[in-house]
């Protein structure tokens, strides 16, 4: 059995770790805030805080280690002239984009507006204000997107069309 | 541009994906937990009821995905002999038999117990009962020991050791 492996293995195994910790998580907010909102509405300020605190700890350092690794590959194995390459760049740049300029933003936002509606919430069914309403439509607008992107990005650089 | 696909590799990229979302989320629960510690404490009852709910409906069914793909590609390249996919399907089975065998009973009673340490501090500051900190320490170390699997199956997986 050969456990021996390449710079270009390393790398490149360094490159989907970095994948798995960028946006695996980003798929269970629906979930998360669907039961928060459901069982236990108080917990939804912090939850957007943990949201933009992940995207900041997680999101976009593991982004840039997929890009600085993701450019390393592309140059070892010249692969720069490859549609695969040239999609995943993009791909990484909008991501970066989005999480800077709209998903921290609008999680912050949505963590203000959540805690002054709370401060006159008294129990029973959780009716959020305008404002944290439009917030989280951005939210799951963006984050949707970001997410089916990232999906998409994983086929493409798999299939290699 | 050539866009003709196998299926074999539309397979790989559903394993893939289903490994990012199996498992990433893992990783984001440290960041939620020092938040939520850190500046609301009362809403660690809900944290611990979402992790349970996550585990239930995105952990467990992704898992039986990457699974079933993993299975499927490695009888379709005749891969069954390589350590890695013997490695994977171990690791495979050790996460999903540690998600029901061991964080859900004990997610599931860190909720409660955090939320009686939360009712019993009535209005004032919670202060978390030994049981809790200890059951959250154990959960937390096993779930560090996974993560590390994890990350040590996604490197076996694509260096393709022993193929």
């Amino acid at each position: 059995m050969a456990l021996g492996a390449s710079v270009y293995q390393l790398v490149l195994a360094l490159h989907i770790m970095a994948v798995v910790l960028a946006f695996g998580w980003t798929f269970m907010l629906p979930i998360a805030f669907a039961v928060a909102s459901k069982a236990d509405p108080r917990s939804l300020p912090v939850l957007h805080r943990a949201e933009y605190m992940s995207e900041r700890l997680l999101l976009n350092p593991a982004l840039t280690v997929l890009v600085g690794a993701g450019i390393y590959l592309a140059t070892d194995a010249h692969l720069w002239g490859q549609f695969f390459v040239q999609w995943g760049v993009g791909a990484a740049l909008v991501i970066g984009y989005l999480a800077g300029s709209v998903l921290i933003p609008a999680a912050k936002r949505a963590e203000q507006a959540a805690r002054r509606d709370l401060e006159t919430f008294a129990g029973g069914e959780f009716a959020p204000g305008e404002e944290y309403r439009a917030a989280t439509r951005r939210l799951t607008l963006f984050g949707s997107a970001t997410s089916l992107l990232a999906l998409a990005t994983i086929a493409i650089m798999v299939v290699k069309p | 541009m050539v866009l003709a696909v196998m299926f074999w590799e539309v397979v790989l990229a559903v394993h893939i994906a289903a490994i990012v979302i199996a498992f990433g989320v893992t990783f984001a629960y440290p960041v939620m937990y020092a938040v939520g510690l850190k500046s609301e404490q009362r809403t660690m009852p809900g944290f611990h009821r979402i992790q349970d709910v996550v585990g239930k409906f995105v952990i467990s069914p992704f898992l039986a995905l990457a699974l079933i793909c993993g299975i499927y590609l490695a009888s379709h390249l005749e891969q069954w002999s390589a350590f890695y996919v013997q490695w994977g399907l171990g690791a495979i089975l050790v996460l999903g038999a540690l998600g029901g065998a061991f964080f859900a009973p004990r997610e599931r009673k860190l909720g409660e117990l955090a939320e009686r340490d939360v009712a019993a501090a009535g209005d004032g500051e919670v202060t978390f009962s030994a049981e809790y900190l200890a059951l959250r320490k154990q959960v937390a170390t096993v779930g560090y020991l996974a993560a590390a699997l994890v990350l040590v199956t996604i490197y076996f997986m694509t260096v393709h050791t022993g193929a």
